[in-house]
């Protein structure tokens, strides 16, 4: 597994360095410079069935979170078709009931596009890479974070749009207590690769839907009660597991694939901010029990 | 001999005078001869007032050559062109002023008019000379929701409808014309063959015209849907 997640990691690197050679190469140092200021700011509320990602019904549960985020950075203008986006975000998920599972994100990101000429119909394709931290109230939960992704995207018309994209994550996280003998107890230590695609329809001047598809393979954490244990650990091919502060009984980790479907609804209050309301759904699968989530979320967005 | 020169000073002043005003009637009568004006009202199907319509009056008759046409701004503010719809004469020349705090990318690559001027911001680029009838698309090659529309006409008679869908067209040789309408939800506006229309100096010609859109128009409030690598930047 580690090899193939090398392959991956390997590829996105490679589809980097094309759009870097891409900018590069067409380069018009009369045009660079350091141009716009980003200014964003969102909070979302997200309400999920299933955020303890558990595969029986009795034992997943819901909740409602609250998540502000505040985006600050600049774009540096390489030519006149090419742009280098530096950030830094800052996030932050608060749980309703399950508090414990709240947690605190600041990434530092990268992200260079370049555009394929002049006109709004022209292709563009971006590579993107971000490093952070994580930090929960559950030790073994606070992480290392890493992303590495390469999208391209091309506007249809004035309508649509849309958007293939990849990304590998990674999640570097600590040892939980170990729950079952034999068995690492490093349930954050994640790795995934996403595809995904999107597209973007404006219904009129102020509003917005967009539908996106992702398929995702590697590991995901889950959690089950104790009377389960023993049927995950028949059924699957778990990873790690560690004793769950959250949600009581056990946390796991284990290798599967998922398919989310999300559609989203935005209307432009102005030029600057959005009201956006979207609904989710995940079917996950690893070895033979199945993971299925359902996620409503609003938000409200500024961006400068 | 000094009363004389002061009376034949008198007769001179006198006749200056005469000329002066002389001329002023001539010009007075020249302009209320060609100062006639078209009333044009501009609505949809459902009888709504329709705005940023361009109004133009093709001539049935053989024009004298009209006077330089004047040159006009299409102003970048807030990411937007302002105004959407411009119309202009055959040789005018365009600026485009950037005042926003960021660079923009004019172009257009239409038949009538293709340009870049590649990004700027804090200097007035060189104008741009709109040379050839047609429409011209302008948009932004940054931000791709930027876009705005200049009509180029053939005629130098034509003007925009307000909020109220009123256009009016002034100093119009008397005579007959054919009015047409350029927007830019119409589609195949160069195949319309036109309403006519009588101005005299008797009286405002005025019409009612309607224009069938095909398509919306977009001048996007494009919502931001997320930032870094979900959003639009």
């Amino acid at each position: 597994m580690e090899s193939k997640a090398c392959e991956e990691k390997t590829s996105l690197s490679f589809g980097i360095a094309i759009v870097l050679a891409f900018s590069f190469s067409t380069t018009q140092l009369v045009h660079a410079e350091w141009v716009e200021f980003i200014n964003d700011a969102s909070i979302h509320v997200t309400h999920s069935d299933n955020i303890n990602t558990s595969a029986f019904s009795a034992d997943s549960e819901s909740d409602t979170s609250i998540s502000p985020a505040y985006t600050f950075g600049r774009f540096y203008q390489v030519n006149d078709l090419t742009r280098l986006r530096l950030a830094l975000d800052l996030s932050a998920d608060y749980y309703d009931e399950f508090s414990k599972f709240d947690s605190t994100d600041i990434k530092g990101s990268a992200m260079l596009l370049h555009k394929f000429g002049v006109g709004f119909k022209k292709p563009w394709i971006r590579g993107h890479a971000s490093i952070g931290r994580k930090e929960t109230k559950i030790d073994w939960r606070d992480s290392d974070l890493l992303e590495i992704g390469l999208a391209s995207g091309r506007r249809f018309g004035e309508r649509l749009s849309g958007k293939l994209g990849v990304k590998f994550n990674k999640r570097d996280g600590g040892s939980g207590v170990i729950a079952v003998p034999g068995k690492p107890s490093n349930v954050a230590d994640m790795e995934s690769t996403s595809l995904s695609f999107d597209l973007d329809y404006l219904l009129n001047e102020r509003s917005q839907i967009s539908a996106g598809f992702t398929h995702r393979n590697g590991d995901f954490d889950s959690a089950c009660t104790v009377e389960n244990v023993a049927i995950v650990l028949e059924n699957e091919n778990v990873d790690a597991i560690t004793l769950d502060d959250v949600f009581g009984g056990c946390a796991y980790r284990l290798d599967g694939s998922s398919n989310a479907l999300k559609l989203q609804y935005s209307y432009a209050l102005g030029r600057h901010s959005s009201l956006n309301v979207g609904y989710e759904v995940r079917e996950g699968k690893a070895d033979v029990l199945e993971y299925d989530t359902a996620l409503w979320n609003a938000s409200f967005m500024y961006s400068r | 001999m000094k009363t004389l020169f002061k009376a034949n000073k008198l007769k001179l002043s006198a006749f200056k005078i005469l000329l002066v005003s002389s001329l002023f009637a001539l010009i007075f009568i020249s302009s209320t001869s060609h100062a006639e004006q078209a009333n044009i009202s501009v609505s949809d199907a459902k009888g709504k007032q329709l705005k940023d319509v361009v109004v133009f009056l093709e001539p049935q008759f053989q024009q004298k050559n009209s006077s330089k046409p004047v040159d006009i701004i299409i102003d970048q503010r807030d990411k937007e062109f302002i105004p959407l719809v411009s119309a202009v004469q055959v040789g005018t020349s365009i600026r485009f002023p950037n005042n926003d705090k960021i660079r923009h990318h004019v172009y257009s690559f239409s038949k009538s008019k293709s340009f870049e001027i590649p990004l700027y911001k804090d200097v007035d680029p060189t104008p741009v000379m709109f040379d050839k009838a047609g429409v011209v698309p302008l948009g932004c090659n940054i931000h791709d929701w930027m876009n705005a529309y200049v009509f180029v006409s053939e005629t130098p008679y034509f003007a925009l409808t307000d909020k109220n869908g009123n256009a009016q067209i002034k100093n119009l040789p008397s005579g007959k014309y054919q009015a047409k309408l350029y927007h830019p939800s119409m589609k195949d506006w160069e195949k319309q063959s036109g309403k006519a229309i009588q101005v005299t100096s008797a009286k405002t010609a005025t019409m009612q015209m309607q224009l069938n859109k095909k398509k919306k128009l977009f001048r996007t409030f494009r919502p931001p849907t997320g930032s870094g690598t979900s959003s639009y930047r």
